[in-house]
């Protein structure tokens, strides 16, 4: 497979400048949920999504995901779709 | 509330419940259907699909649904609401409409189509959204808690988080 100059750009500037999805603690969604949008979206195991909603309901926040600055949005964009209260940011801005 | 009844995931509700909940439905579609938003949108950006709002809503509903992707930055929480909204905002009337017709079939016990559950739990929780933040539990106050004509909305709310958390629950089995 032949990799496009203008994609290997691209990813170099991810590896140099990764974003990370922040989800903030709200008092409407239920932990049940939150943890089921781990599971379901990411992927994620039930122990570690379990751990970062816990991480999100104690510390008020948590990273839920890193990479590229697209592919956060499409995390923050599927997070909304979920009612999640998330943002984005550079990794290291939060 | 939700329930598994062998392979099936059913719902039982009361009359009563069935019209809150079509009621709750068809308010949270109008919202979404805000013409105002509509009226804003630049006719040429609609035609290439990029006719979301730019700026976040005045509604504190709308607000929480569809917040700042972007914390203190404005342009690009701008091109990225412009950008997202209209599909976000679709998805949720789309979820709507499919709990909406499913309620046709209530009251009573009846199973759910295995497809729909995602619908009702994403609805149910944009309810859930809706309501908690009319109720203003974003920033409780204890004025707020002392208001005794927001005591029914405070019911159907609570009424709301045991419904969806049988959902879950049955979801997670």
């Amino acid at each position: 497979m032949t990799v496009a100059p203008a994609e290997l750009a691209d990813s170099q500037t991810q590896i140099d400048n990764p974003w990370i999805t922040v989800v903030w603690n709200d008092p409407i969604n239920l932990m049940s949920y939150v943890s089921h949008v781990f599971q379901t979206y990411f992927g994620y195991d039930k122990t570690k999504s379990e751990m970062l909603m816990l991480q999100v309901h104690n510390a008020g926040r948590a990273v839920v995901s890193a990479g590229g600055r697209e592919e956060m949005e499409r995390d923050v964009s599927a997070m909304h779709a979920y009612g999640l209260w998330a943002t984005m940011a550079k990794d290291g801005d939060v | 509330m939700f329930n598994r009844s062998g392979v099936n995931v059913v719902l039982d509700l009361e009359e009563i419940e069935v019209e809150l909940l079509k009621s709750l439905t068809g308010q949270i579609l109008e919202l979404l259907h805000d013409p105002e938003q509509e009226e804003h949108a630049d006719p040429l950006a609609k035609l290439v699909g990029m006719a979301g709002p730019t700026v976040i809503s005045s509604d504190p509903v709308l607000a929480r649904l569809f917040p700042d992707a972007y914390p203190d930055d404005e342009t690009n929480s701008a091109d990225f609401r412009r950008f997202t909204q209209p599909d976000l905002q679709r998805q949720k009337v789309v979820n709507g409409q499919i709990v909406r017709a499913d309620l046709a079939t209530f009251p009573g016990e009846h199973p759910v189509n295995p497809n729909h559950l995602d619908a009702w739990l994403l609805t149910l929780n944009d309810l859930r959204l809706a309501l908690g933040t009319r109720l203003g539990l974003e920033n409780e106050t204890e004025a707020h808690l002392l208001d005794d004509s927001l005591t029914p909305m405070f019911g159907i709310y609570d009424w709301l988080t045991g419904l969806q958390g049988s959902l879950i629950e049955v979801i997670a089995q």
